[in-house]
């Protein structure tokens, strides 16, 4: 009976553990989307600090830029994202 | 006498005869000099009367001279770059930065950079050459770039850090729910492994001693050159009052063929005011001469003891 109920227990906190980190997730690749923006901004004119600072950067970057290339691809369905990581509809 | 000098001012007014003139008189002297100019149509090794070369060239005991080539930096970086890029990126067989070097060197910043690259260098790999290094500056608004530079740099390094700092620190939580392999092992989630942090890091270092260094009135000291006339005068004002905004001083104003142009009296003085506490003299127009170098020592002596004062 206490193993049975441990067992619920822990996968009821795997659940809502992995539902917290998808919040986390989101917000980690949306700082990742803005800083790949920012520190390469200035090669596409945006404000942004001076660029070679973007140049040095870039080949530390990989994971950043494909966040940003994929937020780039999902920029029209951004309220279906957050609408899914909140679990509406 | 400061170790570091950096003239300035509108373009022809005389930047490079009299730093070069001020070079001349320190090595008669018996001091090792080094100068160097970063004006994009340089002439230093004319003045010397030198064949131009690459580095550093030491034109008579004790004096060397070089003309820094920005494009050179700019260059350095996208092959550092395009290597580093192929180390971290190894599915990247074919990438070549430089290829793209005519179209980046004119991306604004990247001139900036090239600068302020050449100016770290003089710092670090000159400074053991010398006692004194002088600094033949570009024209008014490009050194007004370049001066503003290492500030602008380190503001937008700083708030570079916090996001990254937050990034990192959202990947931990992230790894100790999910584990370290979630995100693979080539991405970073302490601050000292991750290589961006290390690279701003090294940056902003960089960014700080160049600011020091261009402002530090210990350690250096800016000497605005201008003529009589209605222009560079305006555009001695202008330099002071950007370089007051960035709390630069100009500590030396030299005011170049002296007694061959006029100036309203009103704006000579509203200069003097705007100058504050720097350091007027004045060298005299010698007329016409076969080579700028002919009254060299003269010019330099008069250099010299105003920044003995």
């Amino acid at each position: 009976m206490l193993g049975r109920f441990n067992s619920i227990f822990s996968d009821l906190m795997k659940g809502f553990l992995s539902r917290g980190t998808d919040a986390i997730e989101a917000e980690l690749k949306e700082m990742e989307n803005a800083f790949a923006l920012i520190t390469t901004g200035a090669l596409s004119g945006m404000p942004a600090p001076p660029s070679y600072m973007g140049i040095k950067l870039l080949p530390y970057m990989e994971r950043e830029m494909r966040v940003m290339l994929s937020r780039c691809s999902t920029l029209d369905d951004q309220f279906a994202q957050w609408f899914s990581i909140l679990d509406f509809g | 006498m400061h170790r570091f000098l950096f003239f300035l001012g509108k373009g022809g007014v005389g930047k490079t005869t009299l730093s070069a003139s001020l070079a001349e008189y320190l090595a008669s002297e018996g001091k090792r000099v080094y100068i160097s100019s970063l004006d994009p149509a340089h002439n230093l090794y004319d003045y010397f009367q030198q064949p131009p070369a690459e580095g550093v060239t030491e034109v008579r005991k004790g004096l060397y001279i070089e003309e820094c080539s920005v494009e050179g930096h700019i260059r350095r970086l996208l092959e550092e770059t395009s290597r580093r890029m192929k180390d971290t990126y190894r599915y990247l067989t074919v990438l070549n930065l430089e290829g793209m070097f005519d179209l980046l060197k004119h991306t604004p910043g990247m001139e900036e950079y090239g600068f302020i690259s050449a100016i770290d260098e003089i710092y670090r790999r000159r400074s053991g050459l010398a006692e004194h290094l002088i600094v033949d500056m570009p024209p008014t608004g490009l050194s007004l770039r370049i001066f503003s530079m290492p500030l602008t740099t380190h503001r937008w390094i700083d708030s570079l850090v916090s996001l990254r700092r937050k990034i990192l620190s959202r990947r931990r939580e992230i790894t100790h729910i999910k584990g370290r392999s979630y995100f693979g092992d080539a991405v970073a989630v302490d601050d000292e492994d991750d290589p961006v942090l290390r690279e701003l890091s090294v940056e902003y270092r960089r960014a700080v001693e160049i600011e020091g260094l261009l402002k530090d009135r210990e350690l250096s000291a800016r000497v605005l050159v201008m003529n009589y006339d209605e222009l560079s005068l305006k555009e001695a004002m202008l330099i002071i009052k950007d370089l007051k905004a960035l709390h630069i001083s100009v500590d030396y104003i030299v005011c170049n063929k002296a007694g061959l142009g006029r100036v309203d009296e009103k704006n000579l003085d509203e200069l003097k005011d705007l100058s504050g506490d720097s350091i007027w003299v004045d060298i005299p127009y010698y007329g016409d001469v076969t080579t700028p170098r002919e009254y060299a020592l003269e010019i330099g002596e008069a250099l010299c003891s105003m920044m003995n004062q």
